[in-house]
């Protein structure tokens, strides 16, 4: 009998340790360690209307990681004729690589996809943009996973579906009306998904374009009017889509809608930071911005050509609430998403 | 006759029936030793159980009770920070309902939350009725309470109570309940899983208990008893092999010696009388002399002796015990694992991809039968077994490292042919070692340990893939069958393989039955008989009603899987209890027709119960009822159905093979297995689940009706030609 049980024992020792080396044979290794820089990566930042938290959130990661970067900081002041003299600067400096924030930053910096006049944009020098809502439509690359040029990027619009989802749950909402401006590719591709995706989740859409003014551009008089055409046509809920004009005259915008009893949603930061929207369903800027550098990072460090990388998003959106709108109109938080907003107040608070 | 003859042949009947009485006392005492071995085991593991779920109730209380502070704590916290820090007042949160109902559905032990404002109004309620609410807290506030230091016992529930503060001052109250039954309810389902466990520890004791004391102590003191009365016919020729160095061994050796004294001064006392004999001048006195020593010859016998050999069916039954357990490990959890390779990209349904690996399974040990039979009657009994192990082993161990779906299926294949293989070689071994007047009892020993396999494996397969992962239990399986492997080492030793060499001279049929062969057992009436009128509608009884029926009857009854798993070891539970009285009764009678009869009419009255169900009895009790019946006609007839087939194979044995017999009967039998069910859909698209299972009742009781006329009508060959044989 002693000789069976060596047996066994003999047995069961092979079926462990085979079990282990399997198990051992599969972990895999991280590289772990930065090598020494020689000199610090140069980036050069071109912004819209000056830093946001997107930029605090893209320096802040490259600081964590001990990755010596430095950054010129232009802003093309919310004007595209301010470019030339910027592309200018960026071919005379050579920096390692050109970051963009917004569409007309990325289109006047950077170019579109296939530019008839190539010589006016940055086209040799690796790009990456940041907070541009549709950059497929936009013409700026082909798609997400092949961009199709040296350019890459991060989005940060949670899906059309997921943004209207947040709407359904936090109300009895039926009805929601969009203000936007006409002359906004961004806004019109942003209505269009809307007026395909609000059917599916029983929601009514009214469309109210802003009217022109005599320059050709929407005319910020007309706002009012539209709003109270909103609430007459029986709408609950203004939404407020990535739409620069709507967003500039954000506070004025929602405050009036706030008097007529409409809140609003709004489906990027900025309103929730300037504005009285009531709620939003948004990319965390910082988080973002730090997204943004982990991009940089495989193109400054691990040398990899932008064209390679695929254009990334968030996993995870935050839900904004601004309990003092929300009071005001009387349209309280259902308590399952208490549990998981976050709550700020009004500016004026 | 003469008188000397009719004295001696007295002498010979009284020794025997000496021999018989001390037989059955020794019997008395060592079925005394297990049943007390058993009953102390009963006895230990029920006083530990009722302390454990005596334990189990104390904590459970204050565990449940705890949940419900962690889930109020957690809620209250949330109401707080809605109520004091957002400023909403409690009257006007949206949407509390709904979440209330996500909470509750993650915590099936709450039975239901509810929030009150400052002036004590329920604001909002899940889980009861706002009545009902209103309720409790009326018997709260009147005092009708059982206080405990947890809560407060209010009917069936414990309410657990929770402070919101409000932002200005007016704080509400947040109620959490938890049903006392649900308590309840998990107690008596832990109650019925000890209960499970403690039936299979019961059971595993008894085989390994069963097996020691026969093989080291019964077996070897029946065949001193032979000897014994030998020696009691005057015969002292043969000796006994030692085994052990144990008490019995010692006895064993010790008792070899006096036999070899005896013969020793046999051999003196012959030496003397050749001596005095040749002494003599006389020849009258040496006429004499040798007229003497005649008669003492013929009274006494010291020569020619043999090694008596210790019967040996029991003890292929450990590794069989063993081995089958390791295959019913996986038994409970198979459907899952496959579940988890099967590719879903192909056209073919999920069903039959996950069915498609148990059915080649049964295929692989189906084709293995007969073939494995062939192997026994020419390799011998040891080197098949072991095949077998091996190959379940390489299956084991292969499932356990298994990538794919293909893997899987191959190496379940595998594990199939060993099964196979495994299960005729046991068998053959029983049919080989199975003395005439004991069929039924050591065909018992093969059933009993089948039995027994599949009542523990499944249950304590399920345990280890909870605790260890689908793939671990096969590793668990492996080793199984390789201590199974082991025991056989044990089992063959060296004095089997003289009779399978001097098996191996004498036999040499051919490998796979020709069409003369399958033609001569067709055609031979006992074999078909048997066959079709009890073996396959047995073997459509088991994957017809057992596995199919009852299952999704007593699902649409309503019961969990737990539940029906424990009603469907009744079946084993049945049949293990009662075969033994079943093995020992067709033994002494020798009707193994009567039995198989007898056993399949209890079963068939047993499903044709369910025909009073609704009226006299509930549908489950009848469905228990039929199940248990079907057990213990099984157990009454399994025994005598091998028995008759092994004297079928011993007939044939110099010309088919006794194993080759035997396999082509359990290939044949299981097409009651792939019928079954068949037969079961259409019974129960036919006539409904009651329909259904008295339909099974009819068509026992019709079959074996036949079976009762055939073997009626040829009254005069039947069971009489073994008694003649065994007589001679």
């Amino acid at each position: 009998m002693s000789n069976h049980n060596k047996t066994q024992k003999i047995l069961l020792t092979v079926f462990l340790v085979l079990a282990f080396g399997i198990t051992s044979l599969s972990s895999a290794m991280e590289p772990e360690d930065v090598p020494g820089f020689t000199r610090p990566f140069y980036v050069f930042a071109v912004l819209w209307r000056g830093e946001t938290e997107v930029e605090a959130g893209f320096r802040e990661y490259f600081s964590q990681r001990g990755i010596p970067v430095r950054m010129t900081v232009r802003s093309l002041e919310l004007d595209r004729g301010n470019a030339p003299p910027i592309i200018e600067e960026i071919r005379r400096t050579k920096p390692d690589l050109v970051y963009t924030w917004g569409t007309g930053t990325t289109l006047s910096i950077l170019g579109p996809l296939n530019p008839e006049e190539p010589e006016k944009f940055v086209q040799d020098i690796p790009g990456m943009f940041v907070l541009v809502a549709y950059p497929i439509s936009a013409k700026i690359v082909q798609s997400f996973e092949n961009t199709g040029r040296p350019v890459t990027g991060v989005s940060f619009l949670a899906s059309i579906e997921s943004q209207l989802k947040a709407i359904v749950d936090y109300g009895k909402f039926q009805k929601i009306a969009v203000i936007y401006d006409e002359t906004s590719s961004n806004s019109r591709i942003n209505v269009e998904s809307l007026k395909e995706s609000a059917p599916e989740l029983g929601l009514e859409l009214v469309v109210l374009p802003v009217p022109l003014g005599e320059n050709g551009k929407p005319d910020p008089e007309k706002l009012t009017e539209l709003i109270q055409t909103a609430k007459n046509e029986g709408a609950q809920l203004l939404y407020m889509g990535p739409d620069s004009f709507i967003t500039r005259h954000g506070d004025a915008f929602t405050s009036e809608a706030i008097a007529v009893g409409l809140p609003t949603f709004a489906s990027t930061q900025a309103p929730l930071n300037g504005s009285r929207a009531m709620f939003g369903l948004v990319s965390d800027y910082h988080t973002l911005g730090k997204l943004a550098a982990t991009q940089a990072e495989k193109i400054l460090v691990d040398k990899q050509n932008p064209q390679d990388l695929p254009v990334v998003s968030l996993s995870r959106f935050k839900l904004w609430i601004n309990i003092d709108v929300a009071r005001e109109v009387m349209m309280y938080p259902p308590m399952d998403m208490i549990a998981i907003a976050d709550f700020k107040t009004s500016p004026q608070n | 006759m003469t008188t000397k003859a009719k004295a001696s042949s007295v002498g010979k009947r009284a020794s025997q029936s000496i021999v018989d009485v001390f037989r059955r006392e020794q019997r008395n005492l060592l079925i005394r030793l297990v049943l007390l071995a058993v009953l102390v085991l009963v006895l230990g593991q029920s006083a530990v159980s009722w302390f454990a779920l005596d334990g189990f109730e104390q904590e459970l209380d204050p565990q449940l009770h705890q949940k419900a502070t962690v889930v109020g704590n957690a809620l209250a916290e949330q109401f707080t920070y809605a109520t004091e820090e957002l400023e909403i007042p409690v009257q006007g949160l949206v949407g509390v309902e709904e979440y209330f109902e996500s909470v509750l559905m993650a915590n099936d032990d709450i039975k239901y939350l509810s929030l009150f404002d400052d002036s004590g109004n329920l604001l909002f309620v899940s889980g009861i009725s706002r009545g009902e609410m209103n309720e409790i807290m009326q018997a709260i506030e009147n005092d009708e309470v059982q206080a405990h230091s947890y809560g407060s016992a209010v009917g069936a529930h414990f309410d657990s109570v929770f402070e919101v503060s409000g932002g200005n001052g007016a704080n509400s109250e947040l109620h959490v309940g938890v049903s006392s039954e649900r308590v309840r309810s998990h107690l008596r389902e832990i109650f019925l899983e000890v209960i499970t466990i403690v039936v299979i520890c019961w059971l595993v004791t008894f085989e390994f208990l069963l097996f020691f004391i026969v093989a080291r102590v019964e077996k070897p003191m029946e065949t001193i008893w032979r000897i014994m009365s030998e020696g009691a016919r005057g015969k002292f020729s043969s000796w006994l092999p030692v085994r052990s160095s144990d008490e019995i061994g010692q006895l064993i050796t010790s008792f070899n010696r006096t036999l070899y004294d005896l013969r020793h001064r046999y051999s003196d006392f012959v030496f003397d009388v050749k001596e005095t004999q040749d002494a003599q001048i006389d020849s009258t006195i040496s006429e004499k002399i040798e007229e003497i020593h005649h008669q003492v010859r013929r009274r006494f016998q010291f020569e020619k002796g043999r090694i008596m050999q210790i019967e040996a069916a029991d003890r292929i039954r450990v590794p069989l015990f063993l081995f089958i357990f390791s295959e019913e490990l996986t038994r409970s959890f198979l459907p899952l694992y496959i579940q988890k390779y099967a590719p879903t990209d192909l056209m073919l349904s999920t069903e039959l991809m996950i069915g498609l690996p148990i059915t080649l399974f049964m295929v692989a040990a189906m084709i293995a039968t007969p073939l494995g039979g062939g192997f026994v009657d020419r390799v011998g009994v040891k080197k098949v077994f072991l095949t077998g192990t091996v190959l379940a082993l390489i299956g084991f161990v292969g499932n356990f490292y298994a990538q794919g779906y293909v893997d899987l299926v191959l190496f379940r294949v595998l594990t199939g042919i060993g099964y196979g293989l495994v299960f005729i070689a046991s068998e053959s071994w029983v049919s080989q070692n199975a003395r005439r007047h004991s069929r039924a009892s050591a065909t018992g020993v093969f059933v009993a340990a089948v039995f027994a396999g599949i009542i523990c494996g499944p249950p304590i397969g399920g345990i280890l893939a909870d605790r260890f992962g689908f793939e671990a239990t096969f590793l668990f399986s492996a080793s199984l069958a390789v201590i199974s492997g082991l025991f056989i080492f044990q089992v063959f030793g060296q004095s089997e393989k003289a009779e399978e060499d001097s098996n191996q001279k004498r036999t040499r049929p051919a490998l796979i039955l020709g069409f003369k062969g399958w033609l001569t057992l067709l055609t031979d009436l006992r074999f078909v008989s048997v066959l079709i009128f009890a073996a396959i509608p047995g073997k459509m009884m088991v994957a017809g009603f057992v596995a199919y029926l009852v299952p999704l009857y007593l699902n649409d009854l309503g019961h969990n899987e737990p539940s029906i798993g424990r009603i469907l070891m009744l079946y084993g539970i049945a049949t293990l209890l009662c075969l033994t009285i079943g093995a020992r009764f067709a033994d002494r009678t020798e009707k193994y027709g009567t039995m198989v009869s007898l056993g399949t009419i209890v079963a068939g009255l047993g499903c044709l119960a369910a025909l009073l169900s609704n009226v006299y009895i509930d549908p489950t009790t009848a469905v228990v009822l039929a199940i248990a019946s079907l057990g213990v006609g099984h157990a009454l007839t399994l025994t005598s159905q091998n028995s008759i087939i092994q004297q079928v194979a011993e007939r044939y044995r110099y010309t088919l093979g006794r194993a080759s017999v035997i396999g082509a009967y359990r290939l044949c039998e299981r097409f009651g297995m792939v019928a079954g069910p068949m037969i079961a859909v259409a019974l129960i698209s036919g006539f409904g689940y009651v329909g259904a299972i008295v339909g099974f009742g009819v068509i026992l009781i019709g079959l074996i009706s036949l079976f009762v006329i055939t073997n009626l009508t040829r009254a005069n060959t039947p069971m009489e030609t073994e008694v003649g044989l065994a007589n001679e």
